[in-house]
């Protein structure tokens, strides 16, 4: 399940904002139309939406992002694909637990979250995530990917039988 | 009994207001101080909220929250020119984006609303001292020379200051116009 990238956006004072994008591989044009996209209109903290941009698919998870002696920000965690068959409820509690952790360890910010991003990419491609978010809290998922089960091949059966 | 409730329905007139005003200005969290009567701590409004419909004697009022971030500003002629009322939220201590919400307001006001709109402007966040003073306000936010029907109004939607007092007035209008 390794996302072609995984992109943070957030409100900025003019409207949404790319934070960051790991690895920086998407065209400009699609990295556009995915921060609009991936935060649609009356989205809110906990959403968990996903949908095409051009040939590639993604799934992004919103949510709050605190701030000292201002109101919080909404921001959103994205990951892309080249192709639907990825485990979107994985991508889903992946996304949550890490929030969650974070924000329960008063760490979710802008630029911890940038800094785990290289860290997530890795693990969503292994199905392990550790990632050590501060001297005291490390956040350790194991997540298998519920593969499909492929379509039987008639043919080889067939053969199968044949030898038999 | 349908009867009844369809007599009463066609009683009941059904107006829509927006909420307007620069990025955290304070428009979602009065917004959810009208539907709850408590402060609720709130984030940037992704586009357009559309808020609970509140019932005033014979109005049933819907709210339109527009977020105020400039991307978000191409979508409120749209709301603004169906609108029967706007409500125009300036943040009294944000001094340094006075002259862009005075442009902004002005904008709405020559270009996104009709002739017969009641207009509601608050000065929000007076629990913080400091701040833009009311009557200093009034006029260096050109309100003394608007042809509309207009009042403003002191607010904080974390002590409640007016909140309730300013929509009265706003409704009561309203109710008078539509």
């Amino acid at each position: 399940m390794k996302p072609v990238s995984l992109c943070l956006v957030q409100m900025g004072d003019k409207g949404l904002e790319l934070v960051k994008a790991h690895p920086n591989v998407l065209p400009k044009q699609v990295l556009n139309e995915l921060t609009y996209k991936a935060m649609p209109m009356g989205a809110k903290p906990g959403e968990f939406s996903s949908a095409a941009v051009g040939d590639l698919y993604y799934s992004s998870y919103v949510f709050s992002l605190p701030r000292e002696g201002t109101r919080d920000n909404i921001a959103a965690i994205i990951a892309v694909f080249n192709n639907m068959k990825y485990n979107l409820e994985g991508i889903r509690k992946v996304f949550s637990f890490i929030i969650k952790e974070l924000d329960s360890n008063k760490l979710l910010k802008t630029d911890i979250v940038e800094e785990i991003m290289p860290n997530l990419y890795k693990g969503f491609d292994s199905g392990h995530i550790k990632i050590k978010i501060s001297s005291i809290a490390t956040i350790d998922i194991d997540f298998t990917e519920k593969e499909e089960p492929e379509e039987k091949d008639v043919t080889n059966d067939l053969e199968d039988d044949l030898w038999k | 009994m349908s009867f009844l409730r369809n007599l009463f329905r066609r009683r009941m007139r059904e107006i829509d207001i927006t909420v307007c005003g620069l990025a955290n200005a304070g428009k979602t969290t009065i917004v959810k101080y009208l539907e709850t009567g408590r402060f609720v701590v709130t984030q940037p409004t992704m586009g357009i909220n559309r808020g609970e419909t509140i019932q005033f004697e014979k109005l049933e009022i819907n709210i339109f929250d527009l977020g105020g971030q400039e991307d978000f500003q191409i979508l409120w002629p749209e709301v603004n020119e169906k609108s029967d009322g706007v409500v125009f939220v300036v943040d009294k201590n944000d001094i340094m984006n006075f002259d862009t919400a005075r442009e902004t307001f002005h904008n709405i006001i020559d270009t996104q609303i009709n002739k017969d709109v009641i207009v509601l402007i608050l000065l929000h966040k007076s629990d913080i001292p400091d701040g833009m003073e009311r009557n200093r306000f009034i006029k260096e936010f050109g309100l003394l020379e608007l042809s509309y029907k207009w009042a403003c109004y002191e607010t904080s939607a974390k002590t409640g200051e007016n909140i309730f007092e300013s929509f009265r007035w706003f409704f009561e209008q309203l109710k008078d116009e539509v």
